[in-house]
């Protein structure tokens, strides 16, 4: 069973993920923020991770460097509400740091289930 | 000699000259009658000398008849009257010998006595012989007595010839001498007075050429003076006659003139800085006689008004004409003040010049007072302001574009912080109400609730995006745009949409191709058509659009306007028109973002909006976006279209 890490500070946005992936029959680790995802992802090794990008304590952009530093091979999927630095959007800037896909929030579950099934079938 | 004066001089000359003239004709007139009289005198002593000698020589010639003829008389009677006879001429020949003898002696020396003697001798030898006769006479003896008579007789002839000689020789000689004297005299007198003439003429030349000399000078002076050289200096001024004095006046004026000169020039500078003052200063000024209204103006205020001092004529008629229509109440109500004695504070105003350029003037007053305190000249200064007018206008409008862009951007990044959060929230709506759609039933009671529910919360996130599409400047898929082509497609689209009253006219030229997001450019034509049309409403109305190239800005660009015959806007709905939220329609029928995020999209595509509309005659929205700067013929621009 594949195991996916979900990074978030919004529990509502981490639950619907989590009941989403779990019906797909993926086992879903969840995190409130980059620190505790990281020290997860190191533990638990996960087959992939998907994380916001504007959180407390460690932010989304950071970990995502962090985990690709640390592990080359991660999958990574970026998710955000549309947040942007001056005129560089989040979402483009974690794709440019290594995450393998960017879902905008909202977005519909089989777009999830899509984008989840691509990365972890590659 | 002090300041001894020509005219002196002249006198001096002149009267010395006549002096010493009638001195010398006067000397000579003297000498010369005093020796015709000395002459006339020689001549008188000599013709007496010869007369008395002569009557001398007739007197003895008888007294030796009387002698000759007693020696023969017998008769004694007779011989007693020849003796009488002899003796009174005796005493005559003595008395008139007497007299002559000084004159003889001068004559012949020692002649008178030695005829003197002669005489004495003949009377005693002629008293012999009356003796004799006397005693019967003795013939004999007689004619003995008789011969030293005639002897001395002889003598005495021979004296009294002498003195004759002596005095006619002598007179003539003298005569002669004093007439040669004479002659002399009179040459002499002649070349004195010519030597009197020659010094007199030559003077005379002497001190008229000097005279010339002077006055020449001082004419030449005097001319340079009026040709203007003030250089040129008077040798003469030391003088000290009436030359001297004229050249030291000349001196003077001389002075005065170049005086004068320097205060001209002084005059033309201060008068050159004045004029670069004002014309620096943007400044004229002008002086009014309250009385009779004539005005003088500077060169500056003329050029200020667009007018010349040849064409233009002061008056408050031709001034009031210049003076913007709407400024007119108050500068005549200045005017009034003025008239009541009041002066009035700086105030501002516009005037038209003849080329219809619109000018602000500041204008400001100063009343001069005569003695009396009472106002008879108003003079005043018009500063041409229109530079720093314009140039606070752009300040003030930079300022609110500055603040209205200020704004805008904290709307937007206060939007793209709702945005986030509403996205998250939206995330379990959405996501959970379409996982629940997938799970039940379709005939169950909830699926069309859960439905609703996931249809609205797609519109809610199509909102967010709105929000979005204002506030982040997402990377847009840029590429080569006809925007001919996307106006037209979507005017093609909007006229299924828009109300049949509504007629749309598209005035569309071919236009330079784009750099930009052909889907976003297409939005904002139908946000801007839509809006037209809901301005109109449901009545008639008509919204035109036009596209067209711009060869003005130093890159080309293209313009598209939109404009309706709607309800138009105030002031104060067009300053607000592109904030998000911002509606005049009622809840419900519009978000407020479709103008946000036209502003949104023309922005990033390096454009600008502007907006001119008033209330009941529509509005237009005019577009100028940047286009690519490249050469670009009308074939490839057609096979672009296509």
């Amino acid at each position: 069973m594949e195991k996916i890490l979900v990074i978030d500070d919004d529990v509502l946005v981490s639950d619907t993920i989590v009941r989403i992936l779990e019906r797909k029959g993926y086992q879903v680790l969840v995190a409130g923020d980059g620190a505790r995802g990281l020290r997860i992802f190191r533990s638990e090794r996960p087959d992939l991770v998907i994380t916001d990008i504007i959180m407390p304590e460690k932010e989304g952009l950071e970990t995502i460097r962090e985990i690709r530093g640390e592990s080359p091979d991660a999958k990574i999927i970026a998710i955000s509400g549309g947040a942007r630095i001056g005129n560089m959007d989040f979402l483009d800037v974690a794709g440019k740091l290594g995450a393998s896909e960017i879902i905008p929030k909202p977005f519909d579950p089989a777009e999830l289930v899509n984008v989840v099934s691509r990365c972890l079938g590659a | 000699v002090q300041r001894l004066s020509i005219a002196t001089r002249l006198y001096l000359l002149i009267g010395l000259s006549t002096l010493a003239l009638g001195a010398v004709i006067g000397t000579a007139l003297l000498g010369s009658s005093e020796m015709v009289a000395a002459g006339h005198s020689l001549h008188d002593r000599g013709a007496v000398v010869v007369e008395e000698t002569s009557r001398l020589a007739l007197l003895f010639e008888e007294q030796e008849q009387v002698v000759s003829r007693a020696s023969a008389e017998i008769d004694l009677n007779r011989l007693q009257e020849f003796r009488t006879r002899f003796d009174d001429l005796s005493e005559e020949l003595s008395d008139r010998l007497t007299r002559l003898a000084p004159l003889a002696d001068a004559l012949a020396t020692k002649s008178a006595s030695r005829l003197a003697a002669l005489f004495a001798e003949f009377r005693a030898h002629g008293g012999a012989i009356f003796d004799f006769a006397q005693d019967f006479l003795q013939v004999k003896a007689r004619e003995v007595l008789d011969g030293p008579q005639s002897t001395i007789a002889g003598q005495i002839d021979a004296i009294l010839d002498e003195l004759l000689n002596a005095a006619a020789k002598t007179t003539d000689d003298e005569v002669e001498a004093l007439s040669n004297a004479r002659d002399r005299m009179v040459w002499t007198v002649a070349a004195v007075s010519l030597l009197g003439v020659v010094t007199f003429i030559g003077l005379g030349i002497y001190l008229a050429r000097r005279l010339t000399r002077q006055l020449g000078w001082i004419i030449s002076e005097m001319s340079a003076l009026s040709a203007g050289d003030l250089d040129s200096q008077l040798v003469t001024e030391g003088d000290p006659d009436e030359f001297g004095a004229m050249a030291r006046a000349v001196e003077v004026f001389r002075f005065e003139m170049i005086a004068g000169r320097q205060m001209a020039a002084e005059l033309r500078r201060s008068q050159e800085h004045l004029a670069h003052a004002q014309r620096i200063a943007h400044m004229g000024s002008d002086i009014t006689n309250l009385r009779t209204d004539e005005a003088e103006w500077s060169d500056e205020l003329y050029s200020i008004f667009g007018v010349t001092r040849e064409t233009y004529v002061t008056s408050t008629d031709n001034f009031l004409r210049m003076v913007h229509p709407d400024d007119r109440a108050l500068v005549l109500s200045t005017r009034e003040k003025i008239k009541k004695g009041i002066c009035p504070d700086p105030f501002e105003y516009r005037i038209v010049r003849p080329d219809g350029s619109v000018r602000h003037i500041y204008r400001e007053n100063e009343f001069i007072r005569n003695e009396a305190g009472n106002p008879f000249f108003l003079t005043g200064t018009c500063q041409d302001i229109s530079e720093i007018r314009a140039a606070q206008e752009r300040e003030k409008e930079l300022e609110r574009q500055l603040m209205h862009s200020q704004k805008l951007e904290a709307l937007g990044t206060l939007a793209g912080g709702v945005a986030h959060d509403l996205n998250n929230t939206l995330v379990p709506i959405l996501a959970l109400s379409k996982l629940a759609l997938d799970e039940l039933p379709p005939n169950s009671p909830v699926h069309d609730d859960i439905e609703t529910i996931a249809r609205a919360s797609e519109r809610a996130r199509d909102l967010v995006k709105k929000i979005l599409a204002f506030s982040r400047k997402q990377d847009l898929v840029k590429q080569e745009v006809d925007l001919a082509r996307v106006t037209r497609d979507a005017l093609q689209m909007l006229r299924a949409s828009v109300p049949a009253t509504i007629q749309i006219v598209d005035q569309i030229l071919e236009v330079p191709p784009l750099f930009g997001d052909a889907g976003e450019l297409h939005q904002v034509i139908v946000n801007l058509v839509t809006n037209a049309a809901q301005a109109i409403g449901g009545g008639v109305g008509k919204i035109t659009v036009t596209l067209w190239e711009l060869h003005d800005e130093a890159r080309p660009a293209v313009c598209v306007s939109i404009a309706d015959t709607g309800c138009g806007m105030d002031e104060a709905t067009v300053e607000r028109v592109f904030e998000p939220f911002f509606t005049t329609k009622a809840v419900g029928d519009g978000t407020g973002l479709g103008l946000s995020m036209v502003h949104g999209i023309v922005t990033r595509h390096g454009g600008k909006i502007t907006i001119h509309s008033r209330p009941g005659e529509g509005s237009e929205f005019t577009l100028w976006l940047p286009a690519i700067a490249q050469l670009q013929t009308t074939a490839q621009v057609d096979h672009v279209a296509a």
